[in-house]
């Protein structure tokens, strides 16, 4: 099936990379500045891919489930560390509970969508579990990143309501009920609206890389479709379970509010 | 009726990291005070002196970093912050109301452990703090900011609690609702038989609604006496400078 792609040698990439230069400049021309971070990102960039793909490559020639098992606890901690990183207002134990809700979302993901939908032989596969593994990964991620970053600014705004609630006897979870259905809102919200205008405006990546590969494009749409449908359950599990989990980082033992300052 | 003690405080200290440094100061130090069944205590003092983060640490809002605080004569650490808190009405500085209706503000108490407040039972609930039965249905955003506060003391009542602590209850206030709600206060902690400690910044208010004060100053506590006695006769220099001060419209000792 691959054989009616170009292959693409070494010299189509350094020239693409010449294509940045029309980026640079007109950051030149409009003093953006932006001239450096271009040039590291695009350095930055094709180490990081060549080397994944080599690895990749080496995985995929092995075929071991342990290979492949490390290889996707490995985006599991690098996703969770991610998500970590976009949270203005970092405390203690918020890795360790990004990774629990990203791994245990993806993991769920995982064996209903592929072992019981797509359902390869041996499931391990790797040309099904690393890419679309690697999407419900990265999908689980945003969620968990999105969620957690509103639930603490919803926090923050209803601070004197769920001091109230309290007050009145409430425990934290009842108290800050409001601040994580707006959390967890938020984080499912991205995939809901993408489904609405998908295929539209833009092929999304999977499918573009499909069809580029020579599968025809009805046969792309349906591995898409299917994807999207597994991606909205990940997106749902990874808010839920990062809000519920980080939430209680927000209150010592007596249901004392811990904001961070 | 001033002899049943109902908190204990003894050395209560409470520490906050300052901002943008990687130090602690200690908000609260070394607090000793008795509160009786049945009396209204004032705290008064210059802002940034504790009171509120006295009144929260007593509401069992806020840890503390020293000393204990007993209630009843049981130490505070041993008995369930739930069950605490819910016997405890406490009253925040601005009101924060939770969406939705004044009677489901009201109901929301209650229903946390299990029990629906009947729509008379409601009704009375907002009589007791001067609202009338047809703001029952209002949306807690529509109420003016007076009639708010009125809510969330009436929200504070569902829960028929003994104690009653209150963080600066007026400070939000014109002084026209200020006013009333002091009296409101006086009025039901007499009728509730209910033991009141109200934060209090307005002198005047503190003098006609309490039967002791305690001045705090820097965190410590510089002294209690009865309301009377402490603005005829201030029992500190400290004391003596703080009314001076402040009847002067003055903020610092």
């Amino acid at each position: 099936m691959m054989s009616d792609m170009i292959h693409l040698p070494i010299w189509t990439i350094i020239a693409a990379a010449g294509m940045v230069a029309i980026a640079a400049i007109v950051s030149l021309l409009l003093r953006l500045r932006l001239e450096k971070d271009m040039i590291v990102g695009t350095l930055r960039a094709f180490v990081q891919l060549m080397a994944v793909g080599l690895i990749l490559d080496w995985i995929f020639k092995l075929d071991r489930w342990y290979l492949i098992t490390a290889w996707l606890l490995l985006m599991i901690g690098i996703a969770a560390y991610n998500a970590m990183r976009r949270q203005g207002k970092r405390i203690p134990g918020l890795t360790q509970r990004f990774i629990l809700a990203i791994g245990l979302s993806s993991f769920i993901s995982i064996l209903l969508g592929i072992g019981l939908i797509i359902r390869p032989t041996p499931f391990w596969d790797p040309q099904y579990i690393i890419p679309i593994g690697g999407m419900i990964i990265g999908n689980a991620m945003a969620s968990a990143a999105l969620s957690v970053n509103r639930l603490f600014s919803e926090m923050k705004n209803r601070a004197g309501e769920i001091e109230a609630a309290l007050s009145l006897g409430s425990n934290a979870y009842s108290a800050s009920l409001p601040a994580m259905r707006a959390a967890v809102k938020s984080g499912m919200m991205h995939i809901i609206s993408t489904t609405m205008v998908v295929g539209l405006v833009h092929l999304p990546g999977m499918m573009t890389g499909q069809i580029v590969g020579g599968i025809e494009p009805s046969e792309a749409v349906r591995y898409q479709l299917v994807i999207m449908y597994i991606l909205i359950a990940t997106t749902a599990l990874s808010s839920l379970l990062s809000t519920l989990l980080i939430c209680k980082l927000y209150f010592d033992e007596r249901s004392h509010m811990i904001l961070p300052e | 009726m001033h002899h049943i003690e109902i908190f204990k405080l003894k050395g209560v200290g409470r520490k906050k990291r300052r901002a943008k440094k990687d130090d602690y100061q200690w908000i609260l130090r070394g607090i000793d005070l008795t509160i009786y069944a049945g009396e209204r205590l004032a705290l008064i003092g210059p802002s940034g002196s504790g009171k509120t983060t006295l009144l929260r640490s007593i509401a069992d809002l806020e840890p503390i970093d020293d000393g204990e605080i007993l209630f009843e004569g049981e130490p505070l650490q041993t008995i369930d912050p739930h069950e605490y808190r819910r016997n405890i009405g406490f009253v925040q500085q601005t009101p924060a109301l939770f969406d939705g209706s004044v009677a489901e503000n009201i109901r929301y108490g209650p229903r946390i452990f299990g029990e629906e407040l009947s729509d008379d039972r409601v009704v009375e609930i907002l009589k007791k703090v001067g609202l009338s039965a047809d703001l029952a249905d209002a949306r807690s955003d529509e109420l003016s900011i007076g009639q708010m506060q009125r809510v969330a003391i009436a929200r504070s009542l569902s829960m028929e609690p003994n104690i009653l602590l209150m963080d600066e209850p007026t400070s939000a206030l014109d002084s026209n609702s200020a006013n009333r709600i002091i009296r409101l206060v006086a009025g039901l902690a007499k009728e509730m038989e209910l033991t009141a400690v109200i934060v209090l910044h307005d002198l005047a208010q503190a003098r006609c609604g309490s039967d002791r004060v305690a001045l705090l100053v820097d965190g410590r506590i510089d002294s209690v006496a009865g309301t009377e006695d402490f603005f005829e006769n201030p029992p500190t220099e400290i004391a003596k400078r703080f009314l001076t001060y402040s009847s002067a419209g003055e903020d610092d000792v």
